[in-house]
């Protein structure tokens, strides 16, 4: 069992190793792990890459220039990338990390067999185990670095007569970030209207891409009132006419019922009502007696 | 001297033990119910029935005459018809009162229990009672009646006539009394 130090002490050495092959490699690959990076870009054919044969011997540092590295961003442990580079290097020199399950191997390779991994399926990397390729494709493993450029020649040879797919970008270009498209992220233009002139309709249901997301002001009217002319007296249209009920016009509040006069016209004041008056009012009896005694002779004259 | 009023006080008396009712200066007198007095008039015969009626008048006339004294010739219209009034109500034929219309002479019942019926009965108690107290020969015409009220004019034989006449004719009691003043009834 390897201890974590040991662990941390051989990529140390592998770390340093590689760097110092770089400084003899004539691309040194970056391994940025770009995620959202250039969807549109078409993924790499990846072909299954000879497994090296890893061992644990470091490799000695004095015996390597510096490379130069640019930048390599350290790598988190959950976007850890494997890549595989073509490093010259002795063929009895032979170097192998083991990072818990998964190994990092360092072989020397061809320039055309440099296979770039660092790409969407880099988010399999950290926890997958490096599959390995099937048996049709596997390749012998070269004992010796003459074996092993002998069996490139060959494939080399073998390939030659069929058309090779593209399989990694050159390694000039090597794994950059996508541009974003300028013009996805950015809103259009807004249209000048004194260009444009009339409108003009492209489609009759939707809207051209000149006329979606741009806001015109249009400039504000007036306070002054509007001076409406008398409207048309129209007659509507006959499906809108519908019958209403009746409204009959509430009467006016009831005037108070009062009779019809007719006065009376006045009396002359020289015609007496009636004598029977006057003469009720000339008699006062004093006594029963007298009143009775003029009783008694009405209509005795 | 002056008249006295009308006093009723112990006017009627009630002697269960013997079983009689006695009303004060006049003796004996018997409640009997109005209906039966009613239909025993329009049996009697005019005549009879204005003897009967007279005689009760006469017996109101002698009871105020000895009420007045010898000052009852000079009492005032009033003074009569306050004891006229009284002694017919003692004897439970209603409440009288006097109208002068004119020098037209009108005396009013109201609430006699005889209803129309016993009209012509208290037009003789009142010719009776006149009789009595005034000595003077007096007619009493029934001029109208209504549901309560009934009127009746003292006049003479010649005015009594008259009058008859003219409400027979259709004309009214007043109109009958305005003629009756003028001179000019039929």
């Amino acid at each position: 069992m390897i201890s974590p130090q040991d662990q941390i002490a051989k990529l140390e050495r592998l770390l340093e190793r590689v760097k110092s092959n770089a400084g003899r490699a004539r691309v040194a690959v970056s391994a940025t792990p770009v995620k959202a990076a250039a969807p549109s870009l078409p993924e790499p054919m990846l072909e299954p890459i000879p497994e090296p044969v890893l061992e644990t011997e470091p490799p000695p540092p004095a015996a390597v220039a510096q490379p130069v590295v640019a930048e390599i961003p350290a790598p988190e442990v959950e976007e850890e990338t494997s890549m595989v580079r073509a490093i010259p290097v002795d063929a009895d020199e032979e170097v192998s990390v083991e990072m818990g399950e998964a190994s990092i191997e360092d072989v020397d390779l061809l320039e055309d067999e440099i296979v770039d991994i660092t790409d969407a399926t880099a988010e399999e990397a950290p926890t997958a185990v490096i599959e390995e390729p099937p048996s049709s494709s596997r390749r012998a493993i070269a004992g010796t670095m003459d074996e092993a450029l002998s069996g490139a020649a060959e494939s080399v040879e073998m390939d030659e007569g069929r058309e090779i797919p593209l399989k990694t970008p050159p390694p000039e270009s090597g794994p950059q970030a996508a541009p974003l498209p300028a013009q996805a992220l950015q809103p259009p233009p807004t249209p000048d209207l004194d260009e444009l002139g009339q409108p003009e309709l492209v489609s009759g249901t939707q809207p051209t891409a000149a006329q979606l997301g741009s806001t015109i002001d249009l400039p504000t009217g007036s306070e002054t009132e509007l001076e409406l002319g008398e409207p048309v007296a129209e007659a509507p249209p006959v499906h809108l006419v519908r019958e209403e009920p009746l409204r009959v016009a509430p009467p006016p509040p009831a005037e108070p019922v009062r009779p019809q006069v007719h006065a009376r016209p006045p009396l002359a004041p020289a015609t007496p009502p009636s004598a029977f008056a006057s003469a009720a009012r000339s008699f006062q009896p004093q006594s029963f007696r007298e009143l009775l005694e003029a009783s008694l002779r009405l209509g005795s004259d | 001297m002056a008249v006295p009023r009308f006093d009723p006080s112990h006017s009627v008396k009630f002697d269960l033990g013997r079983g009689s009712v006695h009303l004060e200066g006049a003796g004996p007198r018997l409640l009997v119910p109005p209906d039966a007095l009613v239909d025993l008039c329009r049996h009697a015969g005019q005549e009879s029935l204005a003897d009967f009626g007279r005689k009760l008048g006469t017996e109101v006339g002698r009871r105020i005459g000895e009420q007045w004294g010898d000052a009852g010739q000079n009492i005032g219209v009033e003074g009569f018809i306050e004891h006229l009034g009284g002694n017919l109500a003692l004897l439970g034929f209603g409440s009288a009162s006097l109208e002068r219309w004119g020098r037209a002479l009108v005396f009013v019942v109201e609430g006699s229990p005889l209803g129309a019926a016993g009209d012509p009965l208290l037009a003789a108690i009142f010719e009776g009672a006149l009789q009595r107290l005034m000595g003077r020969d007096a007619r009493a015409v029934v001029l109208g009646r209504d549901a309560d009220h009934v009127r009746f004019l003292i006049a003479g034989e010649k005015g009594a006539s008259k009058v008859r006449a003219l409400l027979a004719s259709g004309k009214a009691w007043g109109d009958a009394l305005a003629a009756l003043h003028e001179g000019g009834a039929a």
